[in-house]
């Protein structure tokens, strides 16, 4: 039995790009919600990690793009968006990563979508049910614009 | 996305505008590589267009800047919004690339190295 979350629903073809419908339904909610620009952009660069890694880790296993829905819900003060795929179990929290105080030679690509994840948003919660459910809290309060600790 | 390119004082300028993510960075690396591989060695890139990058867009300009690096060349990033300032603090980008306020101090600091 699917779980049904609150808010705007949106459910992700498997013909096209995830990423991008994911942005362009992102996109909408903020408009019709007039989330403001300091919320929004952090919340696009957050959803584009999450499905970005929802893809590569999805077609690890079968080769196909996972089924995905998307809830956007506007509260008085906080937005909040739920992702839930179909994949094998991906506990973004969990993984590693990278050190960013090493210098260039030693840097190598990878791994700073989760720093970005955990840094841009109040709260990241994950929850294994038959699906990876993960959901992201931002406040819209007047704290929204303080730059919040990794750590 | 688009990616305007302008020779200033002898250093290319190359100014992406739009978003950095996952669906327009693969462009924005072909630009910059296309553009070493013809004999760039010196180089801005101006952000001031950019509405915000995303991982996969750090990504590019990391391997840029250890390609520029190991060729010798400069790099020099300019003209950051606050999203995209933010993006590169939280990564620790801040200290891998030179970074100036604006183009014309970009120009400036490019063409007091020359």
């Amino acid at each position: 039995m699917d779980r049904h979350f609150a808010g705007r629903h949106t459910q992700i073809e498997s013909k096209r790009g995830a990423t991008a419908q994911v942005v362009e339904a992102l996109d909408a909610f903020c408009d019709a919600e007039e989330v403001p620009d300091e919320v929004a952009w952090r919340l696009r660069v957050v959803l584009d990690e999450i499905v970005a890694n929802i893809v590569t880790h999805g077609r690890a296993g079968s080769g196909l793009q996972p089924a995905l829905d998307v809830w956007f819900r506007a509260e008085s003060a906080a937005v909040e968006v739920t992702v839930a795929d179909d994949g094998p179990a991906f506990n973004p929290l969990l993984q590693p990563e990278p050190d960013t105080t090493l210098p260039l030679a030693a840097r190598q690509p990878g791994g700073l979508g989760i720093t970005l994840l955990k840094s841009l948003m109040d709260d990241v919660h994950y929850e294994r049910t038959d699906r990876n459910v993960l959901t992201i809290r931002k406040g819209l309060g007047p704290a929204a614009g303080t730059p919040h600790g990794n750590r | 996305m688009n990616i305007e390119q302008t020779d200033q004082e002898g250093v290319l300028v190359i100014a992406p505008s739009g978003r950095i993510d996952t669906t327009t960075s693969g462009a924005v690396e072909e630009v910059l590589k296309r553009t070493v591989d013809v004999g760039a060695r010196r180089l801005i890139i101006d952000f001031s267009g950019v509405d915000y990058i995303s991982s996969a867009g750090l990504r590019v300009f990391l391997v840029l800047a250890k390609r520029m690096r190991d060729l010798h060349g400069r790099l020099i990033l300019c003209g950051m919004p606050e999203p995209v300032a933010q993006v590169f603090r939280l990564a620790g980008f801040m200290a891998l690339f030179q970074v100036e306020a604006s183009r014309e101090a970009a120009v400036a600091r490019m063409g007091a190295a020359a």
